[in-house]
């Protein structure tokens, strides 16, 4: 899998998101992207997606560029999480879930047993498969959030897109979905490009951050180039401090004074 | 401190299971069968009562006996009217409700039935002969099917919200007309004309196109069911599965008028059956289109055939209009289906 932008720039109506954009994406990388509230990280993430061409520039993927993809096929190779997921008819956890292999599955042909195995897996790695015949309207916030990430495993794409994907969950659970994203990049050979509010977690799980400065300003590298506490202050126009653990390494909080 | 007492584990897991209780392919057999039996039933009862005995033979070997010429020539081409009706408009409904992504939307909302309604009356007013009627209203559903498309469309991309709006403001618009033309028009034309809306099959023309038109729409809507089941998971996730949803969403808003618009130049605007039947489905086989397409028209097309055969026989001689059956059994039946529901919230 390869991926880049090349000299990208997404604007929202006046806002400028990101301006000159450059940007290789490799198997085996985790990107964290920060940013933030209206910086324009959904609409970058759908960009990246080929959902909303960029203003400028091109985004090529596998050495072809994305809007000459046939949607379907590219399906089979790059996924995205939406930020929020809203279930409206009443299927079950396990019909839903399935419905990520749709772009391997022929207009004429019927999931088979392979995907229906797929499918349990992802259920399984996820603590859903006791909820497989739950009609996805009864779900908790948590539980549905599960689901969508469940879903985007059946799909089994090498890129993965991701908008919050701890959106809605406890701690534990939180812990428990990065640590599996990384096991997905680290031993499947996928990556991952996920838009991040918990800078612990992105600092603790990505191997690589891009910050979104506002006016089109960006900042990218390896998370320890990357995220220190000028950065951070910076980005959230807000004094960031690092905490040192002894165990875990370090944290980093807001400061409670005003903007600095 | 407080604490609650421990948590006991046989609670758990206490959800409404979406599963439906009947497998599907069973589902299915049983609504064939219904099918058969509304049929029969639509065969059997009338004026005269054909003992079900002579229903068969008098199908396969109509020449000569006077049953024969009832069942074939009186009976079947009106029970077929209602069961193509029935089945179209509720493939129509499940249809809408995908589209517009709102489980409360049926084949009417947009305003194709308001524009059929408006040229059918229109031609009754006019005094045209009553042969006419079915095309005024399949060329008034035409005219306000384009109308919705070519301004939904607008210059911008497709938006559901805005099919919907203008969908809706069409179907108002066509509602004041069709005040209009009642308020002028003669006494004697008005009782026509309340059957027309209300829905009827007793003047139903069945054309041999109408069975092919219903048969190449429900094959596309079979063939893409699996897209309808990414599409009712939203737009975004829909074209991030790899559909390419402004063709899909235009073939399932043409698909789904022009069914509509054969099932009222039929039998006039029937209400309740593009509503309820979907929903009705949905709970007995699941969400899966793949089931619920086929189980919502052989179950529409049961129901509005039994609805029919009541309307004819409840009262007869006189006849009532089969919308006023639908209706008052629609009803009760969808009301009592929303305080169980939980898709409305």
């Amino acid at each position: 899998m390869k991926f880049r932008c090349e000299h990208l720039e997404v604007r929202i109506g006046d806002v400028l998101v990101a301006e000159d954009l450059n940007l290789q994406l490799r198997p085996g990388q985790f990107w964290g992207l920060l940013g933030r509230n209206g910086a324009g990280k959904t609409t970058l993430l759908l960009s990246l997606a080929g959902l909303r061409p960029p203003n400028h520039g091109r985004l090529i993927f596998n050495e072809k560029p994305l809007p000459q993809w046939p949607r379907r096929k590219l399906a089979c190779h790059l996924s995205m999480l939406q930020q929020h997921t809203a279930y409206l008819f009443d299927a079950t956890v396990q019909q839903t879930a399935l419905i990520g292999r749709h772009p391997y599955i022929g207009p004429w042909q019927r999931e088979g047993a392979r995907d229906r195995q797929i499918t349990a897996d992802a259920l399984e790695r996820l603590g859903l498969a006791s909820l497989a015949t739950r009609s996805v309207t009864t779900l908790s916030g948590g539980e549905a959030r599960r689901l969508a990430l469940a879903t985007l495993l059946v799909q089994d794409a090498e890129l993965m897109l991701l908008d919050e994907p701890t959106n809605h969950l406890d701690l534990s659970h939180q812990v428990q979905i990065m640590q599996l994203i990384r096991r997905l990049i680290t031993d499947g050979g996928k990556s991952a490009f996920a838009a991040l509010h918990d800078i612990n977690l992105a600092a603790r799980y990505c191997s690589h951050i891009l910050m979104l400065l506002g006016n089109g300003q960006w900042l990218a590298g390896t998370a320890e180039e990357v995220i220190d506490e000028a950065n951070l202050s910076r980005l959230y126009a807000h004094e960031i401090r690092r905490v040192r653990h002894p165990d875990s390494g370090d944290y980093w909080v807001a400061s409670d004074s005003a903007a600095s | 401190m407080l604490m609650s007492t421990p948590f006991d584990s046989r609670h758990i897991n206490q959800f409404p299971q979406a599963m439906p209780n009947i497998r599907p392919a069973h589902a299915l057999i049983y609504l064939i069968a219904f099918s058969l039996f509304s049929f029969a039933m639509a065969l059997a009862v009338g004026s005269v009562k054909i003992p079900w005995g002579d229903i068969l033979p008098a199908l396969f070997n109509p020449e000569g006996s006077a049953t024969g010429e009832l069942v074939l020539k009186l009976r079947l081409p009106r029970a077929l009217a209602a069961w193509l009706t029935g089945a179209m408009l509720a493939l129509a409904g499940c249809l809408m409700q995908v589209l517009l992504r709102n489980p409360l939307a049926d084949p009417y909302v947009l305003g194709v039935s308001g524009g059929a309604a408006f040229a059918a009356l229109l031609a009754i007013s006019l005094g045209l002969a009553a042969a006419w009627m079915p095309a005024a209203a399949f060329a008034g559903a035409l005219l306000s099917m384009i109308t919705v498309f070519a301004l939904a469309r607008g210059s911008g991309p497709w938006s559901t919200a805005r099919l919907l709006l203008t969908g809706v403001v069409m179907a108002a618009g066509w509602g004041a007309l069709i005040s209009l033309v009642l308020a002028l028009s003669p006494d004697n034309s008005l009782r026509g004309m309340l059957f027309w809306l209300m829905g009827d099959l007793s003047l139903a023309r069945l054309s041999v196109w109408i069975p092919l038109a219903f048969a190449v729409l429900l094959a596309w809507s079979l063939l893409r069911a699996r897209s309808l089941n990414v599409l009712a998971l939203g737009e975004t996730s829909a074209r991030l599965l790899g559909e390419n949803i402004q063709g899909l969403q235009w073939q399932i808003y043409l698909v789904g008028s022009l069914l509509t618009a054969t099932a009222v130049s039929l039998a006039g605007s029937v209400g309740f059956i593009g509503l309820i039947i979907p929903h009705l489905m949905r709970l007995a086989v699941g969400a899966d289109h793949r089931i619920l397409l086929p189980a919502a028209v052989l179950f529409g097309g049961s129901f509005l055939l039994l609805a029919d055969t009541l309307a004819r026989t409840l009262l007869a001689p006189q006849q009532l209009p089969v919308g006023v059956v639908t209706a008052l059994t629609g009803v009760p039946m969808f009301l009592l289906l929303l305080r169980r529901a939980r898709f409305v919230r």
